[in-house]
């Protein structure tokens, strides 16, 4: 079958329903939504299984998957299956580790975003600011870098027909209503409906190019070990994998906008299901990404750009299916940006402004949170608007950058001699340091900023922390969640009161 | 999970996951190597984290 283009009426056709049936969604969620700040950015704590194991799946997995993780695998082979299944088996470990810890703190003391759980274990309100900072530095440039992608994208499976800023547009204008229409509660919502596009339409896409151009899964197999046997070997350097790898495992905990979605089970039996539920989707999520990066290598090898033979495979299918799987790339893309500007404008409200006014109201909160949705899709246009080089090496250090609060998140449970001194000076130096090395190329010995800089911030933390006297409460914290993790077992799944 | 339970799985994948493909199978040109090892190994967790996890929330 010959390469062509879609037609613009279908994709237009498939954005703007698809769009209409998503914000429908999202009016029925206001419906739902009672005053409060927590109600608006975490959904006020009452989410079931399901919808949490969607929303914490359709925030990981952005465009990423479909269009770059495509790509990474049509140019390198299974070191890509490799380097997102770690990343996957990581996510699951830490998801039950810290998962009822984060849950159960949540309760006790109320908190909204991750950096007030830092703030409330290391008695200091400037490590919320700084892990407040840092996410922000990081995350605009990722959450611009989605809607540059969404608008290549569209550009380049319409032949230019539909021009990247019309992309750009429907994509900020669906992420902006979901999130400021109804906040966490019309984002998870719509995150759910996002995550079954996704899902339904990869394996539909999937199946049908295995049997168009291959005849059966025998027929796949046999074609890749003949004509590609050189992407089924594993020979990426291990400064590449490391390099790539390390950032992505501790993802769970460092990116505010999936670590905050720990807060949002209604109960215990919820919490276990979102891990269930998002573990099952990104086991299969990543398997059929992969599997499209080995199919398209082996129908039309010798692309110059790898991050096109996702776009070139939309334009060998019939045009329907090409629509279907555009609607699945659409659809992962504006759900990790709704979830990215919802989160960042929790952390300003929480984070930043409340430690400079305490006195700030719950509604000023959301108010406050609503506005700075605004102000970030604003700028996420401006930025793709320019395209500026730059944005890309930037959004490339965003998962490298957020990894400095990795060590801090991780002793706020398991380390009492863990100091808010140590925590700050590891995030403002560790983040420094990653971010230079990333703008200047600075590659010491071949291995990746993100391991320099998580090398760095680790041993500043626990350097920093020896030499300073932890709070007063980082015993009696750690022993109460302790406790009250061993009493979760034997009890009904119900929060719990906040103890003395 | 108790955080040296935590420590002691974490590393214990982590190396398996890095040496098997690194040291035994990674020049095997076949989906039957390195693609079928990480996908079996990450099933493997995730059946690990549903048995674990089904004691949570229950009652004695």
């Amino acid at each position: 079958m010959g390469e062509k283009p879609l037609k613009p009426l279908y994709v237009w056709i498939a954005m703007l329903g698809w769009t209409a049936a998503a914000l429908l969604i999202a009016a029925a969620a206001r419906k739902k939504m009672m005053p409060g700040a927590s109600e608006f950015f975490i959904g006020g704590r009452r989410l079931r299984g399901f919808v949490s194991g969607m929303t914490y799946a359709a925030t990981t997995y952005s465009a990423f998957m479909l269009v770059g993780l495509v790509g990474l695998t049509y140019r390198s082979g299974v070191g890509a299956l490799g380097f997102e299944m770690t990343y996957l088996i990581f996510t699951v470990l830490l998801l039950v580790t810290f998962g009822p810890r984060f849950w159960i703190v949540g309760n006790w003391y109320g908190h909204i975003t991750p950096p007030e759980l830092l703030a409330n274990r290391y008695q200091n309100h400037w490590v919320a600011v700084t892990a407040a900072a840092v996410s922000f530095f990081m995350l605009i440039p990722y959450a611009s870098v989605q809607m540059m992608g969404m608008g290549f994208l569209v550009e380049g499976i319409t032949d230019g027909r539909i021009p990247f800023m019309a992309g750009v547009f429907i994509m900020a204008a669906l992420s902006g209503f979901s999130a400021l229409w109804a906040g966490m509660r019309s984002v998870a919502w719509t995150d759910a409906f996002q995550a079954v596009t996704m899902m339904a339409t990869s394996v539909i896409a999937l199946l049908f190019t295995i049997y168009h151009f291959f005849g059966s899964p025998g027929g796949f197999t046999s074609a890749a070990a003949e004509k590609i046997p050189e992407l089924l070997r594993f020979d990426w350097p291990p400064e590449l994998f490391i390099g790539l790898t390390l950032p992505w495992a501790f993802f769970a905990l460092t990116n505010p906008q999936v670590s905050q979605r720990m807060y949002i089970p209604e109960s215990i039996v919820s919490l276990r299901r979102m891990v269930i539920y998002f573990s099952i989707f990104g086991f299969l999520y990543t398997i059929i990404s992969t599997l499209f990066g080995l199919e398209a290598a082996i129908i039309f090898p010798g692309l110059d750009n790898p991050d096109k033979a996702m776009p070139h495979m939309l334009g060998r299918v019939p045009s329907l299916l090409g629509v279907i799987i555009f609607v699945g790339i659409f659809a992962a893309a504006t759900s990790t940006l709704g979830s990215i500007v919802l989160t960042l404008g929790s952390l300003f409200a929480r984070d930043i402004a409340r430690n400079i006014n305490p006195q700030i109201s719950e509604a000023a909160e959301r108010s406050m949170g609503r506005i700075v949705i605004v102000f970030l899709l604003a700028a996420c246009i401006v930025f793709a608007w320019h395209q500026p080089g730059l944005i890309t090496v930037i959004s490339s250090m965003a998962s490298g950058g957020l990894l400095v609060m990795a060590p801090a998140i991780v002793a706020a449970f398991f380390w009492s001699r863990a100091t808010a001194a140590g925590a700050l000076v590891s995030m403002i130096i560790g983040a420094a340091a990653t971010a230079a090395m990333y703008l200047s190329g600075f590659y010491p010995l071949g291995w990746w900023p993100s391991v320099w800089g998580g090398g760095l911030t680790l041993i500043l933390f626990i350097t920093v922390s020896l030499m300073t006297t932890p709070p007063e409460n980082a015993k009696q914290f750690i022993a109460a969640v302790e406790k009250e993790l061993v009493a979760y077992r034997f009890r009904a799944a119900t929060a719990r009161p906040r103890p003395d | 999970m108790r955080g040296l339970h935590f420590l002691v799985i974490l590393v214990t994948v982590t190396v398996v996951d890095l040496v098997i493909p690194y040291f035994v199978i990674g020049e095997i040109a076949s989906l039957g190597a390195s693609f079928l090892f990480w996908t079996a190994l990450t099933f493997l967790v995730i059946v690990f984290a549903i048995i674990y996890t089904s004691q949570w929330g229950k009652s004695p």
